[in-house]
């Protein structure tokens, strides 16, 4: 029988579980479980998903790719809506409205259990909670205080909030399913910020002022925020998702609508495939893997009803057994 | 000069206009006016033109059509009031490359 490095010229790498490489096309095999491998790498990227109902920016969104949550809002027509749609991965649909309308609101949680708080009626700003189970919104516990432009983290009964406008503000709040608490201050006082993670293990990145935005990020544990790797494009009014370890920033203006995409491992941010439509002041849900960007302006032609549905890339073992 | 770029009024109907497997092989912008940006001189690109019913412009008239919009996103930035400029930057001017 040929053998491999008759063949090719040279002898399958021998490693004891899986190739330290991410090349594709590399080969190996794997004395552990007896196995030879093959990568093949699949790169990031962003598809177009169904159109959000009404071009709306300022809204704010929930859940996952395939099930998610956005509500509240500013559209041509309105100040403020009240208006939710759920998506299913193809078609977005009308939910049960809000309470109270409003604009630069923030939310977390799933597409059945979903949180919104705060943002703008007006020039008012709200300190009102409402809670939504899969089909109309009932009200929550009041925040501390008034705010608009916050990041959001968590779920419907562990939410966190983060900095938000009545000033630049440091101050974070932490939801139980009932009421809300202070938590720890972050290091940088900022608005239009994005958040990922959990109430325990959070993330928030980017904001301003300045107007330009800011590239640094923060990590909270739950009592404290300390200093994270910096965005590489500095932005505000920015999007966000995932987890502490395995988040996904994207969106946002520097004075342009931003298209670009970044991945964060718990350590550092790196540039992924950037969105088809630039935007900023747009929603997100979902996961690393599996990120939704959901309407927003593009600062150019207003308000935008574009999806974009992000992939991960991926490095897969195609595997033969011996 | 080599063209890098081609440019195509399309509006973006949603699922399906840009799929997953055209984003790994084309670089997609999306620009005011409906103007869509694409790698020139590319197979891939140009069947996805085709699929999208996009009209091809040249760069001068994609870049006609963008600076329309944008001016007008500008006029009404310079509308707003102190407060509201203060919290968003204003929009910047586009300029497209050949």
């Amino acid at each position: 029988m040929t053998t491999y490095k008759e063949v090719i010229g040279t002898a399958v790498t021998n490693i004891a579980g899986n190739s330290p490489t991410t090349v594709n096309g590399d080969i190996w095999y794997n004395s552990s479980d007896t196995t030879f491998n093959f990568n093949t790498i699949v790169t990031a990227a962003w598809a177009t998903g169904g159109n959000y109902p009404t071009g709306t920016q300022e809204l704010a969104g929930a859940g996952t790719q395939t099930a998610a949550l956005a509500f509240g809002g500013e559209n041509p027509g309105e100040d403020q809506t009240d208006k939710t749609f759920e998506y299913n991965g193809s078609a977005w649909t009308a939910g049960g409205d809000l309470s109270t309308a409003r604009r630069l609101l923030s939310g977390c949680g799933t597409q059945t259990a979903g949180l919104a708080f705060g943002g703008v009626v007006g020039g008012s700003r709200q300190d009102s909670t409402e809670e939504y189970g899969g089909t109309s919104w009932t009200a929550g516990g009041a925040m501390g205080d008034g705010r608009e432009n916050m990041a959001a983290a968590g779920i419907q009964t562990a939410a966190l909030a983060i900095a938000g406008d009545s000033g630049p503000k440091k101050q974070t709040e932490e939801y139980n399913g009932s009421s809300w608490t202070s938590g720890g201050n972050l290091g940088t006082a900022r608005y239009f910020l994005a958040g990922a993670g959990t109430q325990t293990s959070a993330l928030a990145f980017g904001g301003q002022p300045p107007t330009n935005g800011l590239n640094n990020t923060e990590e909270y544990n739950g009592s404290s925020w300390t200093t994270g790797g910096n965005l590489g494009t500095a932005r505000t009014q920015l999007a966000g998702c995932g987890l502490q370890t395995a988040a996904v920033a994207f969106g946002g203006t520097q004075g342009s609508g931003s298209n670009a995409t970044e991945l964060y491992n718990g350590t550092s941010w790196t540039a992924s495939a950037a969105m088809g439509t630039a935007r900023r002041l747009l929603a997100g849900a979902g996961i690393q893997g599996g990120a939704i960007a959901i309407a927003g302006d593009t600062q150019g032609t207003g308000v935008t009803t574009a999806t974009e549905e992000f992939a991960a890339g991926a490095v897969t073992a195609i595997i033969a057994t011996t | 000069m080599t063209k890098t770029n081609q440019y195509c009024v399309a509006e973006n109907w949603g699922k399906g206009f840009i799929e997953h497997s055209e984003s790994r092989k084309i670089a997609f912008s999306g620009l005011p006016g409906n103007i869509w940006q694409v790698p020139a001189h590319n197979k891939d690109a140009n069947l996805w033109i085709n699929k999208v019913l996009g009209t091809v412009k040249t760069r001068d008239e994609a870049q006609t059509i963008v600076d329309v919009e944008v001016t007008a996103a500008q006029t009404a930035w310079d509308a707003l009031s102190d407060e509201e400029k203060s919290r968003n930057p204003r929009p910047a001017d586009i300029i497209l490359e050949e």
